[in-house]
């Protein structure tokens, strides 16, 4: 969901074609994605945890 | 700012800069693989091959911009250059990788497809071992090392051939090859892909989930499918030599 939709940029209807899903699932999956991914950076290791843009 | 403690907004644009800053990617790839998703032919499970296709992309995007460390085993492909940093200690067999050691009576009874074995006598025995159970299974053939089929980096090993059941997807195996140089080859009087220089390997499980499969010899690699299954051939020979290995394997002893 992460990949179609931030990383290859396809539209909400896209993403939702090629996954085969609901229209209105792809945003319920997405915000449940980006929380997923936020807490697997946040298990990095410290030296990940620097100053970013 | 700390990375984690971004927001849902800048985490979103961070993920976008990866996408387009990666290798292999360019600005249409997810308008082509939309259209190669459009134009192929129906299969029988379109939805589970939509997502391998995703995944194989997303997984090798993801792994390359150092995000996420997931690697994935199954239907469809990615590869990626390696971490720089090769491991200190020896890779000889891991266990934990390849399952557990069988006999190649076993294997053949217990995986979900007919189980390739080369015919050329000088290579010996194989150490045969066996990942999962049934469609899902994955069964790793090691040969020690010979005179034309030299020890894989840090192990004994001199051939190391990986089947299970799956498909590869040229198109995306060329697109996601990272920096690894990829040649279509024929093997066996069919297609296949002969994979130069260092890269990892990954794929989506036939049942849609999503596993691990890491390169452990980090070498050529000659990659081909037959009746539903991928076979992969890791060595340090020639590709002369690689494709008359793979011509080799038959099903039965």
């Amino acid at each position: 969901m992460i990949a179609c939709r931030y990383l290859l940029e396809l539209s909400e209807a896209e993403t939702a074609q090629v996954l085969a899903i609901a229209a209105g699932t792809v945003k319920s999956r997405l915000s449940r994605g980006l929380r997923r991914l936020r807490a697997d950076l946040a298990t990095l290791p410290a030296h990940h945890h620097e100053e970013v843009q | 700012m700390r990375v984690d403690q971004v927001d849902d907004e800048q985490l979103v644009a961070a993920l976008r800069r990866a996408g387009r800053a990666l290798p292999g990617a360019s600005a249409d790839l997810g308008a082509g693989v939309l259209h190669g998703l459009r134009s192929a032919p129906r299969r029988p499970r379109p939805r589970r091959r939509a997502i391998a296709v995703v995944v194989a992309v997303g997984a090798c995007l993801l792994m390359a911009a150092g995000a996420v460390e997931v690697l994935v085993p199954g239907v469809n492909l990615w590869s990626r250059p390696p971490a720089a940093q090769a491991p200190s200690t020896p890779l000889a067999v891991d266990a934990a990788f390849l399952g557990t050691r069988v006999t190649l009576a076993d294997a053949r009874e217990r995986a979900g497809f007919r189980v390739r074995v080369p015919s050329l006598p000088e290579l010996g025995s194989p150490q045969v071992h066996l990942a999962g159970e049934g469609a899902g299974s994955r069964v790793s053939l090691l040969y020690g090392a010979t005179a034309d089929l030299p020890a894989l980096p840090r192990t004994p090993v001199g051939l190391f051939i990986t089947q299970f059941r799956g498909d590869v997807d040229p198109a995306l195996l060329t697109k996601v090859a990272g920096g690894a140089q990829v040649t279509d080859v024929t093997v066996a009087d069919g297609q296949g892909w002969w994979i130069e220089g260092v890269h990892e390997v990954g794929y989506l499980a036939p049942d849609g989930s999503v596993a691990i499969e890491p390169s452990r010899f980090a070498n050529n690699t000659l990659l081909w499918t037959r009746d539903g299954v991928t076979l992969r051939l890791e060595s340090a020979a020639t590709l002369d030599r690689a494709v008359a290995v793979a011509g080799s394997l038959h099903t039965r002893d």
